[in-house]
């Protein structure tokens, strides 16, 4: 990925500016089927600059994924606090949560496409309960536009490649204009070549919308392209470099 | 859950058909079995409606011979045979007196009128006001005219009687002038009674002539009340086995059979040289007879004492008083019943002569439109009061007559000459209301003893009325016909008859009330012993039989013209009675059972259909899998059938414990082997409901393991709200969706058809009281089998819909995970929820309207508003079922639901 001076060169607009992301002693236990406690994040702390690219990388395991999740507020930590544009998520109900989500794009391994929308509307998705100061459907074409799928609007997940149901996936993670994108694994369904191409369109948008990235992956050329990298095992960060 | 709702169902359903069972059985036998009239006597109205109008007896004076009474009698089944002869109205009259002691002056001499003001109809009707007289009392020595010994007068129509006064300068002038003999009147209800003088002196309180009832001292005049009795023959012995009538005398004795006319020749009647022909006779202690008068007893001026002296002739004098201005001064109330306990007393002692009777016609009716019945008005001549022995010419008519009229009466004058008069002489009386009472679910008419019951139908009616019932009055013709008040024996019809010659001697019985003997078995045993019975009259004697037996009192709706005296236009209810109810509640207490019994097993059969489908459907990875290990398509039907059916016996062994465990505490009468049948009936139905099913695992691809569990739409459709894509998710598992809607089709069709048969069942037999009992005794199990049967279709839509959530959990994981609010993702459930019901209650509501039409006939004001209902029911259930289940999507973890897809 670009230079973390790449940043200044492409400041954010108003709307499009990074958030950041600070981690105290985050705890996570899970229970596994077998009844025995897993600690998937332990005592991490983390500070994540607005506009920051950040591999977090370890094998599989390591709670990579858990920790995506407790950032974007899909899970609650044990321990700990996670504050986000300075605001503690533990503490939000229901509808901030909501809100707060609005302000974050996902982008998972396994796409999660809504398999009976069109690649247009899986786009609309996250803002069709909602009104917005937008237009959503130009919006939507714009980013399906932004990632190479001008022409696979009305196509169903089902008739598009693993790459481009993740590039729809991308511009879905975009539609809010969040200020920051948790990808898991982007590249992690995807062959080599297609990973790459993912790998460029996230860096470019990145770039361009002066986002804050979040990338879990064990793909060491992502990594190396971010400005960070953080290798967790057993839910503890070992190592965490630029 | 079926297999409970199952049980509890049929053993609601035959515990309530036992109970009406029972009520219809406990009220099948009221006074009387069976009602024989006079051929012809059954009015076309009764026929087309199976019905028995409350008037029965009205109009009918004989008809039915005592030989056809014997055959009767011999009629095999036959226990008892009750005849009522109706013989006719006679006029009985009773001098009151009206004491004005008290409103007199210290004047030396005054005139005091007295004006009769009658009502009736619970003082709707008011007649104009009459004079009945005038009161002179003056402190002059007054002295009647007397004949003395061994003198003679002739009298001419204008020889007037009166009496002398002495004034205190010792002139001597005429007053109270009075004809000799009443002249000839031009109608029986001339005011001719104003002539009437009742003069006094105070020097000799005792000089007015007359049936003097004032105590000693007490000066007055008198109101003169005739009433109308009903005179009817019956068999004593009969009637005493029928409602134990001796049971009610209060005094006196009771009829004999023997009784019969009893010649008094050496007795002559007061006022008579006559002797007679005394009638024994039973009389009623209450005459349910609705008039009132009010005597307004009023000071005239002076001037009428100078009136009084001119010597006037009684009419001349009776019209220079009416111009006088009367002060009234007092107001004297007599009831009817007050008059008709001095009539008693009469009959007692010595009774007036019976120079006439009277007979009445039945009433016709004109139906209205609304199906209300209006009486159809009758006039009737003054000659129906002709007297061939009044020297006026007309009996004595009660005012009450010029009122409207509905009956045509005919008059019977006495042609016989014989000296030999007849008279009623009461050996005893009765009161009514100790006749035992029957059953208020089966009673049948019993006019011998009461009024019809009839009152307000609607409010302006009850509150002219007061909120009392309307009664019969004197007026012999009005539409309400009192009950007889005067019974005596047949044995005493020969009296009537020879003084009488146009009775109807050869046929003297009206109507035979018959009560069968010998019924054994069940209700519909009885009745068909009873009609046996019944034909067997019809057959031997031709006469029209009603099987009173399982009838039940009913209303019809009277629409009576205004009166022609204040009375307005009533509506009124009657009590009538509705033949064969018994039959018709046992009829459709059957076919409802049957079609509940159906409903309740399809109901249920859908239920574990859709929960064998949903079993599969849970488990086609595994099925798949399977079918990769190479498990041929017969043993993994084999193996899911066996799992349904395995489930179904523990269900059916949950159920029975759960069923029997509800049934005890809910009280039901249900055999315990009925109870352990559930065990079975759930086994087979499970077995039935997983052929399908298991069919389609056994065809299942391997590949199916590793499909997704909904797959995408073959078309997209633009998605822009919340509505959309649930109805967007509808389309991906239409199969899926439309057994839900067929799951939840069936228990709205279930409710729709539940909600008409019940009210296609009150309409055919709440008409009557024993309907609308045993109406209201089955509503309870109707209300459990329509909830149950909505509740299961709910379930069903619940269990699809929650399927549908669990498979696609990540789904609403991703858009949770985008920005959606819980809210907006438990709007989708909802939405999807309220497709699947309003699809399934619209199809559900067509299905049983289409069922209903077939059962009912296609009459849109029965069906409409049920399948109405149960949509709206269909819709608020799925709508609830629908949130329930959205409610699991609040606990979905959001990670661990993304990490597991």
């Amino acid at each position: 990925m670009a230079a973390r001076d790449s940043k200044s060169s492409h400041p954010s607009r108003g709307d499009h500016q990074g958030l950041g992301v600070s981690l105290t002693a985050v705890s996570k236990t899970y229970r596994s089927g077998v009844g025995e406690s897993v600690q998937a994040v332990d005592a991490v702390t983390l500070d994540i600059p607005p506009g920051q690219s950040l591999a977090i990388t370890g094998r599989s395991g390591s709670g990579k994924s858990t920790l995506l999740h407790l950032i974007g507020a899909m899970d609650v930590p044990d321990e700990g606090r996670i504050t986000i544009d300075g605001m503690n998520i533990a503490r939000l109900r229901d509808s901030e949560r909501a809100a707060l989500r609005r302000r974050i794009g996902f982008v998972f391994q396994r796409f999660h496409l809504l398999p009976a929308l069109t690649a247009l509307d899986n786009v609309l998705a996250p803002v069709i309960p909602y009104r917005t100061d937008f237009d959503k459907v130009t919006r939507a074409r714009d980013l399906l536009g932004a990632v190479g799928l001008a022409d696979r609007v009305k196509h169903l997940p089902s008739q598009l490649s693993g790459g481009e149901q993740q590039r729809v996936a991308i511009a879905r993670a975009l539609i809010n204009h969040p200020g920051i994108v948790l990808a898991d694994e982007p590249t992690g369904n995807l062959d080599t070549h297609t990973g790459a191409e993912i790998v460029a369109v996230l860096d470019r948008l990145r770039i361009e919308r002066g986002l804050t990235l979040l990338v879990a992956t064990h793909d060491a050329s992502i990594a190396a392209s971010c400005d960070r990298t953080l290798v967790l095992s057993d839910g503890r960060i070992v190592s965490d470099s630029d | 859950m079926a297999s409970v709702s199952f049980s509890l169902l049929t053993a609601a359903t035959t515990t309530s058909t036992a109970q009406v069972q029972g009520t219809v059985a406990r009220n099948l036998r009221p006074a009387y079995d069976i009602l024989v009239r006079p051929p012809g006597s059954t009015t076309p109205l009764e026929a087309s409606k199976g019905l028995v109008r409350d008037n029965y007896l009205s109009g009918i004076f004989g008809g039915i011979t005592l030989q056809q009474y014997a055959q009767i009698l011999k009629i095999p089944g036959v226990q008892l045979a009750a005849p009522i002869a109706m013989i006719g109205y006679v006029l009985q009259g009773v001098q009151i007196p009206i004491d004005v002691t008290n409103v007199l002056t210290p004047a030396a001499s005054q005139v005091l009128t007295l004006t009769d003001n009658r009502t009736t109809d619970r003082g709707l009707t008011r007649f104009p006001p009459s004079s009945i007289g005038y009161v002179y009392v003056t402190d002059d020595p007054l002295q009647s005219q007397a004949l003395k010994p061994g003198t003679s007068i002739t009298v001419t129509p204008t020889t007037v009687i009166e009496s002398t006064e002495v004034l205190p300068n010792g002139q001597k002038v005429t007053v109270c002038p009075s004809y000799f003999h009443v002249p000839n009147l031009t109608s029986p209800f001339a005011d001719y009674q104003a002539q009437n003088g009742y003069c006094w002196s105070r020097r000799d309180l005792t000089a007015n002539a007359g049936p003097v009832q004032l105590p000693p001292g007490h000066v007055g005049g008198y109101l003169d009340v005739v009433l109308p009795f009903l005179v009817a023959a019956i068999d004593p012995v009969a009637e005493q086995q029928l409602v134990g009538l001796g049971n009610a005398v209060t005094s006196g004795r009771y009829l004999r059979p023997t009784d019969s006319a009893v010649a008094i020749g050496a007795q002559p009647i007061p006022g008579s040289l006559a002797p007679h022909l005394q009638v024994p006779v039973l009389a009623t202690t209450n005459p349910f007879v609705d008039d009132t008068d009010q005597i307004t007893v009023s000071r005239l001026p002076a001037a009428a004492v100078a009136l009084l002296h001119q010597g006037l002739l009684p009419d001349q004098l009776a019209a220079a008083l009416a111009k006088e201005t009367p002060i009234p001064a007092e107001r004297v109330t007599l009831t009817a019943q007050e008059a008709y306990q001095q009539i008693l007393q009469q009959l007692s002692n010595s009774a007036p002569l019976v120079d006439a009777y009277w007979t009445s016609g039945p009433t016709t009716y004109r139906q209205l439109s609304g199906g209300d019945l209006a009486p159809l008005p009758v006039t009737n001549s003054n000659s129906v009061w002709t007297s061939s022995v009044l020297s006026n010419g007309f009996e004595a008519a009660p005012i009450d007559s010029t009122d409207l009229g509905f009956r045509q009466l005919n008059e019977q004058l006495r042609t016989n000459t014989s000296p030999q008069l007849l008279t009623l002489h009461a050996v005893g009386e009765f009161d009514p209301s100790k006749l035992p009472g029957f059953s208020a679910l089966s009673q049948v008419p019993l006019e011998t003893y009461y009024p019809p019951q009839v009152t307000g139908a609607d409010a302006a009616s009850q509150k002219a009325l007061g909120n009392q019932p309307l009664l019969p009055n004197a007026n012999m013709a009005g539409y309400l016909q009192q009950p007889p008040l005067i019974l005596t024996t047949l044995s005493a019809l020969p009296a009537f008859e020879q003084d009488f010659p146009t009775v109807n001697a050869t046929a003297p019985i009206s109507v035979v009330r018959v009560r069968v003997g010998g019924l054994h078995g069940s209700v519909r045993q009885q009745l068909a012993q009873i009609g046996q019975v019944a034909a067997a009259i019809r057959q031997a004697t031709g006469l029209d039989v009603d099987i009173t037996a399982g009838s039940s009192p009913t209303t019809e709706t009277i629409a009576l013209p205004a009166g022609s005296d204040g009375r307005p236009a009533l509506t009124l209810n009657e009590s009538w009675v509705r033949k064969a109810v018994a039959l018709v509640i046992l009829n459709a207490v059957d076919g409802k059972s049957l079609a509940l019994f159906v409903l309740i097993l399809i109901v249920c059969g859908f239920f574990l259909a859709n929960a064998a489908f949903a079993a599969v459907r849970a488990r086609r990875t595994e099925i798949g899998v399977l079918r990769c290990l190479g498990w041929p398509r017969r043993m993994i039907f084999m193996f899911i059938l066996g799992e349904v059916m395995l489930t179904g016996l523990v269900a059916g062994i949950l159920g029975t414990g759960v069923s029997a465990l509800l049934i005890a505490l809910l009280r039901l009468e249900v055999p315990w082997w009925r109870v352990g049948l559930v065990i079975p009936v759930a086994m087979l139905l499970a077995g039935l409901s997983g052929l399908v099913p298991a069919l389609l695992a056994a065809h299942a691809q391997p590949l199916d393991a590793v499909a997704p569990a909904v797959r995408a739409p073959r078309r997209p459709h633009p998605v822009r709200h919340i509505a959309g894509l649930a109805l967007v998710n509808l389309g991906r598992a239409p199969a899926r969706a439309a057994l839900a809607a067929a799951a939840l089709a069936v228990g709205i069709a279930a409710l729709t058809v539940l909600l008409a048969l019940n009210l296609a069942f009150d309409q055919g037999v709440v008409g009557s009281a024993l309907g609308g009992f045993v109406a209201n005794q089955v509503r309870a199990v109707d209300y459990l089998s329509a909830s149950l049967a909505i509740v299961l279709g709910a379930a069903s839509v619940a269990d699809v819909l929650y399927i549908n959530l669990r498979e696609r959990a990540s789904e609403f994981a991703v858009l949770t995970a985008v920005g959606w609010r819980r809210g907006h993702v438990a709007r989708v459930a909802i939405g999807e929820g309220l497709g699947i019901g309003l699809a399934g209650s619209l199809g559900g509501a067509v299905l049983g309207l289409a069922v209903v039409a077939i059962l009912l006939g296609p009459d849109l004001s029965l069906i409409a508003a049920p399948a109405a209902a149960a949509f709206v029911a269909g819709i608020v259930v799925t709508i609830v079922a629908a949130s329930i289940v959205a409610a699991t999507l609040q606990r979905l973890p959001l990670a661990a639901t993304l990490a597991e897809d």
